[in-house]
């Protein structure tokens, strides 16, 4: 495990911090807690950073509570675009492969949110 | 110096050079590339904050921001690419999401960067669906605004966080009343708890605000800025001569902003220039002529006004008559009236309402400044000797703020600690009137240790090595009581170190009206003829000597003395009640002329709208006058500054308007003018303070701005300054009501402890009109002595 290959995989290893999260866990919940840090984080310097994380932090927040709608994702993937590369320090660029990647690899989760109004996987822990 | 090698780039295709360390945004603006921005000023460090000026630079994975980044040898940049377009988009749509869009009701509509950067890269619809992120304030009625000074208010919800007010806030206003509160989506500016926004360049805040979030309480929903006419005006309220736009509608000017001159004001105002826009539609304001009935003022029509002036005007041959103008008129007008007097009245007086003494050798040939600005700008050093920059040339202030920046000296000598914002001066302090000795210690002319000589070495050393010295002087030391002996001091200073010295003028077109008029006798002399009885008639032009010569009690005196008074004037005032016939006059935006700044610049002003037959310039209501009596007519400005560039002094050879901005010559006035006196300080038995005098930033035109309401809500009351050790001595604190005793008048104040002041002396710094200032004085230069009791 080093940068390279953790940015291949379209993650980051930032502060070599892990967190180990197994079928049980909710992604949707997970990519919204893992956000919400973000926008609490960001200093509100530079705008795609301060507007950005906020708004993604929303947007799946509502995923998260059953009011996702099915243009969320693709606007979530715009978001991260157009984040990733025009911030002034890294925390912008950061905040966007948790939220990419899980669309990539559990795009079905989202959608079963996005349609059911609730988690596809109910006995997991929840994050708040 | 050496001209570092220029560096090869390419922007869209097209090589330039430039020097390193240029940025990618400048360098492109001089291809004519506009990039856009919202956070970039070149007068203000960069903060590289908004990012709607990415470009695509090759080799670089990122887009960088333009306004932050150098350029570098063989640099590619793209300021158009897809990929830029992209990004502006994003970008925009980022500042937008949260943004009210209430466009509609906003000041700044019209004329709003957002706006015009939305039309052009904006998203036609919004893809937000979550709820925008407000800051209330108040009910849902006050539109979120918050007052955060007493002319400043903000709408929280508008900001785009461009950093623009705190940067000019720290860097012109030296204050830090204003920041960053709070992070993320919820970073807000504000202000820090029971602190007001109120600093002399708070004004500008509003101005350079890329959005509407800074409003100004005077034009805040008052007008659309469309619907306004602008014209092309100068200040007229301290002799700085900032370049402004006059925007009026229906002949009501709603405001003053900035047009940008880089000779001068590099596109900032004082707020005095900025907020006094009202000075035209005052309540108060003489419209209509009026004239004495038995003992009260009535109004009368203009041509009764005219035949009344014509007879008195008429009666009058000679010698008795005299003409007292204002500095806050153009220099046609002045011109005109001084003809009107050495033609048709040989043997008469002309003179200038000033406040201090500017008929002497020493103004003679050092009056104005010594180099442009732009000159100034590059001094190794600066003294300043007696002058209260902050609140005397808060613009030259500005300069001089930008030299401490890079870390050239600036020294203050003086009884009292000059200060600048948060930039530092190197405060040299002595007691009144005994500044002299410092500039002989420096010499080496004098055995007297005023300044210590750990700082002597320094000033010494500094001295040694630099060669572009300046040395500006103002009001304190225009007042000093040991003048002469000052300005020798400066003098031999200047020789031996070959410096520049400058006296720098307190009223706005002094050194204009002075060349323009040529007045043949002083303020002083001209009040011993009054009293002697020998002033018949006097027309004075404008202004209010009454509130400015420094002895009001014997200015009062001499003026009754005067039969008949016809004042022109703008407001009713201590001279206008003992005027006989008031004219209204036609105050600098509603006439046309021109105005000579401290650096004897030459700027030219346009008549903004028309005003009533009755509001006249002083040339036409001169030219209806002579119409009757006889001598040459003129009906504009235009034909008046024509015959003076025939040849009047170093007018000659100039033409109206095309010169804008020639330096004019200093025109020698006197060949033998009066001699300097040194009015030791030897306070009587009872009096135990020499009385100084502080001038606030936001007086001017002879006490008129205080007709202002706007620039009322910003003037601070006027107080009573006393030094700490005096006070503990005497066991006073600070708002103590006090008593001060003169020998002129008595007075009451407010008591504040001053550390600035060195002990002996009393400061009263602003001006009332209960207790304006020169009821305590006695005459130029000449110490006033006191002592106060405390008032329980």
């Amino acid at each position: 495990m080093d940068f390279e290959s953790l940015a291949e995989a379209g993650s980051m290893l930032g502060s070599a911090g892990v967190i180990v999260m197994d079928e049980t866990t909710c992604i949707v919940n997970a990519a919204c807690v893992i956000s919400r840090f973000y926008q609490h984080e960001s200093c509100g310097q530079c705008t795609p950073c301060r507007q950005g994380t906020l708004w993604m932090y929303r947007i799946l927040h509502r995923i998260e509570h059953g009011k996702g709608r099915q243009e969320d994702l693709d606007l979530l993937l715009d978001i991260c675009n157009n984040i990733e590369g025009n911030t002034i320090c890294p925390l912008g660029d950061a905040a966007v492969p948790s939220v990419r990647t899980s669309i990539k690899l559990f795009r079905d989760e989202y959608e079963y949110h996005i349609k059911h109004k609730k988690c596809l996987v109910e006995l997991g822990p929840r994050f708040e | 110096m050496i001209m570092a090698d220029l560096i090869k780039l390419n922007i869209d295709g097209r090589d330039i050079e430039v020097e390193p360390g240029t940025l990618i945004l400048e360098a492109a603006r001089r291809l004519g590339i506009e990039i856009p921005t919202f956070c970039y000023d070149e007068r203000l460090k960069s903060v590289g904050a908004c990012r709607m000026c990415l470009v695509e630079v090759e080799k670089s994975p990122k887009l960088v921001a333009s306004c932050a980044t150098p350029i570098a040898p063989g640099m590619v940049v793209r300021t158009e690419s897809d990929r830029v377009i992209e990004a502006r988009k994003a970008v925009l749509e980022f500042l937008l999401i949260n943004h009210p869009l209430d466009c509609p009701t906003c000041d700044k509509g019209g004329e709003c960067p957002l706006q015009n950067l939305t039309y052009k890269y904006g998203p036609p619809i919004s893809r937000y669906r979550e709820r925008k992120v407000r800051f209330q304030e108040g009910t849902n009625l006050g539109f979120d605004d918050l007052k955060i000074g007493p002319e400043i208010w903000l709408n929280r919800n508008r900001c785009i966080i461009c950093y623009k007010c705190v940067r000019i806030a720290r860097d012109l206003g030296g204050s830090t009343d204003i920041g960053m509160f709070k992070r993320g989506a919820f970073a807000q500016i504000d202000i820090p708890q029971s602190v007001q926004y109120a600093n002399e360049f708070s004004g500008n805040t509003v101005e350079y605000c890329p959005v509407g979030a800074l409003m100004s309480d005077s034009f805040r929903y008052k007008v659309r800025t469309w619907l306004m006419q602008r014209t092309p005006s100068i200040c007229w309220l301290c002799p700085d001569g900032c370049n402004i736009t006059v925007e009026q509608r229906l002949s009501h000017i709603y405001r003053h902003s900035s047009r940008r001159n880089d000779n001068i004001d590099s596109g900032f105002l004082c707020d005095k220039g900025r907020f006094a826009f009202d000075l035209t539609s005052g309540k108060e304001r003489i419209r209509i002529p009026q004239t004495v009935v038995s003992g009260q003022f009535k109004d009368i029509s203009y041509d009764e006004a005219l035949a009344l002036a014509v007879h008195h005007l008429g009666e009058e041959k000679g010698e008795s008559a005299a003409l007292l103008i204002d500095t806050a008129v153009t220099n046609e007008e002045a011109y005109c009236a001084a003809e009107f007097f050495r033609e048709n009245y040989p043997g008469s007086h002309i003179a200038i309402s000033s406040a201090h003494n500017y008929d002497t050798d020493d103004c003679e040939s050092n009056l104005g400044l010594a180099a442009p600005l732009t000159d100034i700008e590059k001094a190794d050093l600066i003294i300043l000797a007696g002058c209260d920059l902050e609140a005397e040339h808060p613009i030259v202030g500005l300069r001089i703020k930008k030299l401490i920046n890079k870390g050239i000296p600036v020294y203050s000598i003086g009884s009292r600690r000059m200060t600048l914002g948060r930039f530092p001066l190197i405060n040299v302090l002595t007691n009144v009137g005994e500044e002299h000795l410092a500039f002989d210690e420096i010499v080496g002319n004098s055995q007297r240790f005023v300044l210590g000589s750990d700082l002597l070495g320094n000033i010494q050393s500094h001295l040694k090595s630099l060669k572009n010295i300046h040395i500006l002087s103002g009001i304190d030391y225009l007042d000093n009581p040991n003048r002469k002996s000052l300005c020798e001091s400066i003098k031999s200073f200047v020789a031996k170190y070959s410096a520049q010295w400058s006296i720098l003028p307190e009223e706005s077109n002094c050194i204009g009206v002075r060349q323009a008029a040529r007045p043949n006798i002083s303020l002083e002399k001209l009040i011993e003829k009054a009293e002697q009885g020998e002033i018949r008639t006097m027309l004075m032009a404008g202004g209010n000597p009454i509130n400015i010569y420094p002895d009001r009690k014997r200015i009062m005196a001499a003026l009754k003395k005067i039969d008949y008074i016809i004042y022109w004037g703008a407001y009713p005032n201590s001279s206008s009640d003992l005027a006989s016939l008031i004219f209204p006059q036609a105050l600098p935006p509603e006439k046309a002329g021109s105005f000579v700044n401290i650096e004897r610049r030459i700027q030219f002003i346009k008549e903004a709208y028309p005003t009533d037959r009755a509001i006249t310039s002083l040339i036409k209501l001169l030219t209806e006058i002579k119409s009757e009596l006889g001598g040459k007519l003129y009906y504009s400005a235009r034909e008046v500054f024509t015959k003076m560039a025939e040849g009047f002094g170093s007018f000659k050879g100039l033409t109206y308007g095309i010169d804008d901005g020639a330096i004019l010559l200093c025109d020698r006035l006197q060949n033998n003018p009066p001699r300097l006196d040194n009015y030791p300080i030897q306070p009587p038995a009872d009096y135990q303070f020499v009385l100084t005098f502080a001038k606030s930033v936001y007086y001017g035109a002879s006490g008129m701005t205080i007709r202002s309401q706007v620039l009322s809500k910003l003037v601070p009351p006027q107080t009573l300054h006393i030094s700490p050790a005096d006070a503990s001595r005497l066991g006073l604190a600070a708002n103590d009501k006090v008593k001060m005793n003169t020998q002129s008048e008595p007075g009451d104040f407010i008591l504040v402890i001053d550390d600035k002041l060195t002990p002996g002396q009393l400061l009263i710094s602003g001006f009332s009109v209960d207790n304006p200032p020169n009821i305590f004085m006695v005459g130029h230069n000449r110490p006033v002595y006191a002592n106060i009791t405390k008032i329980n």
